[in-house]
């Protein structure tokens, strides 16, 4: 079950922010966008403190998931650095697929309207309506 | 087998008190590594080597101790030729390495408090934070109702280290630290935890849990 989705776009900004239960609490978009800047931060952070031995093939490439008490939280980038974030009730242990098919919607309804400026807030109804029937399909 | 790399323990001031790592490789913060260990080098081979006694052995370990990394901080307090000099390059990339886990680690677990309740306390970890993963590494975390964190790094295999954690704070940290008569008291100042005993305790647990398999 997927209870909130974020996107977070290459500079951190949060471009879409959507609840799908009320099992998480809804964020003021001051705070969606605090939450957004922050982990934008810490994702970038966490790649940096690999205690991991390095080997030249292996980059770290921040943080994939987060576990916590209620929720856990997963975290896709795409090459491009867009970041989308899913939070979901702790059987969830793997969600890539899921974050890979909205991310194809991004393309889709997004990028692909015309009239979406790059790096913007998207408000997309055909982009809501696409991912409410994925997440439904979770 | 669980790969564990390194243990970090903040007091409620937010300081690094202790420090310890296994498995590890080069950190990724000490760049200057290669200029280190060239100085550390030439002014080695500048010593005479018939010089006597209580210095040289000092400077050979120190020497020794710097061009390895240093497995624990603070150093024991037993072996002052060990204590390394805060301007020694990669002391400095430990404590930066300590502020950035720190503050990760926090704004982590800030981030989880809102998204739980919108109306959290201020503090403490009620949004249950326990962990966030990597592809190369994990990071652990465990707050104890004083507000003393600690902060385990391993392998991505092992899944959940809340018990260890715990086990850690209360049958090692507290006996060890805490009920030592020694044990600073005075809540303004943060001291750094430099008691062998806790150390070598630790040692043996953390051996122990790595080669058993059923923890992960």
């Amino acid at each position: 079950m997927i209870h909130a989705l974020f996107i977070i776009n290459r500079s951190g900004g949060l471009i879409y922010n959507k609840n799908f239960t009320q099992h998480v609490a809804q964020l003021s978009s001051n705070e969606a966008l605090i939450f957004a800047g922050t982990f934008h931060g810490i994702h970038a952070l966490a790649s940096r403190i690999s205690p991991a031995p390095r080997r030249d093939s292996v980059k770290d490439l921040g943080i994939q998931s987060i576990d916590t008490k209620n929720f856990r939280i997963h975290c896709y980038q795409t090459p491009t650095g867009i970041k989308f974030i899913a939070v979901t009730d702790l059987l969830q242990t793997k969600l890539s697929s899921a974050l890979n098919k909205a991310y194809i919607l991004y393309s889709d309804y997004a990028l692909k309207n015309p009239f979406y400026n790059l790096e913007m807030p998207i408000r997309s109804e055909m982009f809501d309506n696409k991912l409410q029937q994925l997440v439904q399909a979770h | 087998m669980v790969a564990v790399y390194t243990l970090y323990i903040f007091d409620r001031h937010c300081e690094c008190i202790f420090y310890t790592e296994w498995n590890r490789g080069r950190s990724p913060l000490s760049t200057d590594r290669s200029t280190a260990a060239a100085t550390g080098g030439r002014s080695e081979g500048s010593k005479e080597p018939a010089n006597t006694g209580h210095a040289v052995d000092g400077t050979g370990t120190h020497l020794a101790g710097d061009s390895q990394r240093p497995l624990v901080w603070p150093t024991s307090s037993t072996s002052t030729a060990h204590r390394v000099s805060p301007e020694s390059p990669r002391n400095i990339a430990m404590e930066e390495e300590a502020k950035l886990v720190y503050g990760v680690a926090f704004s982590t677990r800030n981030i989880i408090n809102k998204l739980n309740s919108k109306d959290s306390p201020q503090g403490g970890n009620p949004g249950g934070f326990m962990s966030f993963a990597t592809n190369t590494y994990r990071l652990h975390y465990y707050e104890s109702p004083t507000g003393v964190k600690f902060i385990l790094t391993t392998d991505i295999a092992a899944v959940s280290m809340q018990p260890v954690l715990e086990m850690i704070y209360r049958n090692i940290y507290v006996e060890y630290v805490v009920k030592n008569p020694l044990f600073n008291v005075d809540p303004l100042a943060s001291s750094p935890i430099e008691n062998d005993y806790f150390r070598a305790v630790l040692n043996n647990y953390i051996r122990e849990i790595s080669t058993t398999a059923s923890i992960a």
